[in-house]
């Protein structure tokens, strides 16, 4: 709507905020029943037409400032909606949901009765529009999720849809404001009749067209169970109370009707429109998330896994230099879990690229997506992997055949670009986000494989040894992160720094299912390029589980079920992980045979090891009984200490070991304010103990400190 | 510096195998232990006691040894125990979970009973 957009553009030179458009809104709607109450106690009136020009422009300044609320809310929303999208929606969909029962609750008892209102003494029924405004707030809130869901899943047809609806809102607008305003003022009935004939047309062919549109439901299919039922449930009962309201209120002979049309005449229109485009929209969710029984989701996971693990395998084993056989490999094992009707490797030289792999294709058809304009300046310009949604909207392509959606894998050394996997599909927008997760953790697996062949091939040749190993150090920084996200009070630091080359300790701040932010660090068994494989493995794996677990039981478990049967018997994996349950200070700590995690609690200092066996060594039967887990609520100030072995078991040239104690001793005799703080001491610490001698075994330290405040202790 | 030297002994009782290790088992000195484990299978030996008792340090790389050769030990009707484990030993074995998939006793008397039954 183009009125939206000028809203915005109009309340923010203006510079209205979000906060007060909203009390704009309540302040007008507030004025306007006063004045409904007041005109008609004083002149009295009854039908919809009187007092045209008081409605008009009431009405008016409250849906315009209704709307531009409602912009901030979409653009707002927009961008969590694309990164998370299956939560956001059925929690949006809750929320229509109880809005939908509450006003089918409030419109119920005038069901095929319009005479309730006229029942009412006369100056007290303007009351009774009140209804009409909250189906009017409903159907605004409705036309937001719509909108959202439009632009979130768009595809280039979708997009068509999204201004044809426009179109006929505004239309609707017209129509009511406009024309019938003509009507009922100069008695011109001309132009109304045909608005009202046009917008029936309209009504009809947007209900069709929501119902055959190429909405892209996949999505549905890869949600999990739980939320799968809930989208279910939920859809379910919205059909049927959207279809109810919407059949009342359009028509005549019932309450609602009247309630909406006491604001404005014909005003009904506007809650008609987005509950019938709400009511199909809600049924073919329904239709989707029944359509596949099998679940998907955990199949292509499984899958996922296994390649991420297979090829990790693969590269400990193949000992290969050979760059062309490596980046075949990483080809076939791409296309065995996001699928392309065709695409190619690209290796570039100089100023030239040479293809070394087709697959489904020839030079042409390669050369033609070459002379797209912007298509070279694209892959030159990205650092991860990244999707074309459709290539003939957002480029300008030469050729006909170069249509569909592309997606670039470029693949590096030693920080130089050196060519770029290509994929594409015919289909427009066939790539989704998930797949794009998934490529960007390959891209993470493959960037160590470069490295690895990378180090063989020093072997040979020794004098590169230095600066190629700095390159893999690079990569592993990009493992391991090098800031934490903000978390409402908490204050988190971490460091890991490898005694060698390459570490094989591991930590990270992930979000568990619901968004639990969870704190990891690990230890792989080993030393080496080996450990760092499988620490790539380790987190490939743990991002692609992460938000279908919800607890870190859960988590560890299920990394354990998929480790044990598939890394080497001599490789195991420690594992701790605390989740930040609430901003109140609880938290829920796992440990699977990681050292213990030092605690400092009301100034009391403990080293808290509840039960848990190394990831990997057993199976799951066995793992699974010996775990369990410690639940505890911090206060202010209070410390959790998680560190790996090669701090307690540092030694010094007297050979003495750091142990448990020097490190208790750290968090009693100081009071940290922030986790940094910790870190930085343990620092100073490990310089006196070690004499600033070099390390001998890779050293990972995490620090969270609780900044909140508890009331009741 | 520290001598960072791995000594094996091994010594046969009957139908089990008594391994004494003795320094330090890191990556460095691993394959030496995983070398001497294989040539007691080799022989026909399933059932292995490690004594611990002069063991100074044990890294995750050395843990992988034991891990490597238990199924293959089970399999065969035999098993891997410990015994000689002092108190820090035994507090690494038991957060890596060790004290679950391996049977430790002090008592190497008892393990020796426990394989002839």
């Amino acid at each position: 709507m183009k009125v939206i957009k000028n809203v915005e553009r109009f309340s923010h030179l203006l510079n209205w905020s979000k906060k007060q458009l909203l009390i704009m809104a309540s302040a007008f709607l507030v004025l306007r029943i006063i004045g409904d109450f007041v005109l008609s106690s004083s002149f009295g009136y009854f039908s919809f037409e009187d007092n045209l020009l008081w409605k008009f422009i009431t009405t008016f300044l409250i849906i315009a400032t209704a709307t531009g609320y409602l912009s901030y809310l979409l653009k707002n929303d927009l961008k969590e909606y694309k990164e998370n999208f299956s939560e956001k929606f059925s929690e949006d969909l809750y929320f229509l949901l109880l809005l939908y029962v509450i006003g089918f609750a409030l419109s119920f008892p005038n069901f095929n009765d319009p005479e309730l209102f006229r029942k009412a003494s006369l100056p007290y029924y303007v009351f009774f529009q009140i209804i009409g405004w909250y189906l009017l707030a409903m159907s605004f809130f409705t036309i937001n999720l719509l909108f959202k869901w439009l632009i979130a899943r768009k595809t280039k047809r979708t997009n068509a849809n999204l201004k044809f609806f426009k179109i006929v809102f505004a239309l609707i607008l017209f129509h009511i404001f406009i024309s019938s305003g003509l009507q009922y003022l100069f008695g011109w009935g001309a132009l109304s009749d045909t608005t009202n004939a046009i917008i029936q047309i309209l009504f009809w062919a947007s209900g069709i067209l929501m119902f055959f549109m190429p909405l892209n439901t996949n999505w549905v299919k890869f949600v999990q169970g739980k939320e799968k039922r809930k989208i279910f449930w939920y859809s379910t009962i919205l059909v049927i109370f959207a279809y109810t309201i919407t059949q009342q209120i359009g028509s005549s002979d019932s309450g609602i009707f009247f309630s909406t049309n006491q604001i404005f005449p014909k005003l009904n229109l506007l809650v008609f429109y987005p509950t019938l485009l709400f009511t199909i929209f809600s049924f073919r969710i329904l239709v989707a998330s029944r359509a596949r029984k099998g679940n998907l989701a955990d199949d292509r996971r499984n899958l996922e896994i296994l390649t991420l693990s297979n090829f990790n395998r693969y590269i400990l084993e193949a000992n290969t230099t050979n760059r062309q056989q490596l980046h075949h490999n990483f080809m076939d094992a791409i296309l065995s879990i996001v699928p392309a009707d065709f695409g190619w490797i690209e290796e570039y030289t100089n100023h030239n690229y040479e293809i070394s792999y087709f697959h489904n294709t020839n030079i042409q058809a390669i050369q033609n997506f070459h002379s797209v304009d912007g298509f070279d300046e694209f892959i030159q310009r990205i650092e991860s992997p990244e999707i074309i949604n459709d290539i003939r909207d957002e480029m300008i392509p030469v050729d006909e055949f170069v249509h569909g959606s592309v997606a670039i894998i470029p693949l590096f050394e030693q920080k130089q670009k050196i060519g770029a996997i290509v994929l594409c599909r015919y289909e427009d927008y066939a790539y989704d986000i998930e797949e794009l997760q998934f490529l960007r953790t390959f891209a993470d697996n493959m960037a160590v494989a470069v490295a690895n062949s990378l180090l063989l091939e020093e072997a040979i040749e020794k004098r590169r040894y230095q600066m190629e190993l700095m390159y893999a150090q690079n990569i592993q920084k990009k493992i391991i992160p090098s800031k934490f996200p903000e978390i409402a009070n908490y204050s988190i630091a971490g460091i890991s720094i490898p005694a060698n080359e390459l570490g094989g300790d591991y930590f990270d701040l992930i979000h568990l299912k619901g968004g639990i932010p969870t704190i990891l660090i690990g230890d792989v068994s080993g030393k080496g390029v080996s450990s760092a494989l499988y620490l790539a493995e380790l987190k490939g794996i743990v991002l692609s589980i992460a938000d279908s677990v919800s607890t870190p039981i859960e988590l560890v478990t299920k990394l354990n079920a998929i480790l044990y049967p598939n890394i080497e018997k001599q490789i195991f994996i420690t594992l701790s992980a605390v989740s930040l349950l609430d901003d109140s200070g609880n938290i829920n700590y796992i440990r699977a045979g990681h050292t213990p995690l030092m605690i400092k609690q009301n100034n009391v200092v403990r080293s808290v090891a509840p039960k848990g066996i190394a990831l990997g060594l057993a199976s799951p039967a066995i793992f699974n009984n010996n775990l369990e887990d410690y639940v505890t609520r911090l206060n202010h100030l209070d410390v959790c200490f998680l560190y790996s072995d090669g701090l307690t078991e540092m030694h010094n040239l007297q050979n003495t070991e750091f142990g448990y104690k020097r490190i208790m001793d750290i968090l009693n005799n100081n009071n940290f304010q922030k986790a940094q703080d910790l870190i930085d001491n343990t620092f100073g610490e490990i310089s006196i103990f070690k004499n600033d001698q070099k390390l001998k075994d890779d050293l990972t330290l995490v620090s969270l400190i609780y900044l909140g405040k508890n009331n009741a202790e | 510096m520290q001598n960072n030297e791995l000594t094996i002994i091994s010594s046969q009782d009957n139908d089990i195998c008594i391994v004494q290790i003795i320094g330090y088992l890191d990556a460095h000195t691993a394959p030496a232990l995983e070398k001497e484990i294989q040539q007691i299978i080799d022989k026909g030996f399933s059932k292995i006691i490690c004594d611990c008792s002069n063991l100074e340090y044990i890294s995750s790389a050395g843990f992988g040894v034991f891990m490597e050769f238990i199924e293959e030990l089970r399999t065969n009707g035999g098993d891997l125990k410990f015994t000689g484990l002092n108190a820090k030993l035994k507090n690494l074995y038991e957060l890596l979970g060790f004290n679950v998939l391996f049977e430790i006793n002090d008592d190497i008397k008892i393990l020796k009973e426990k394989f002839t039954n």
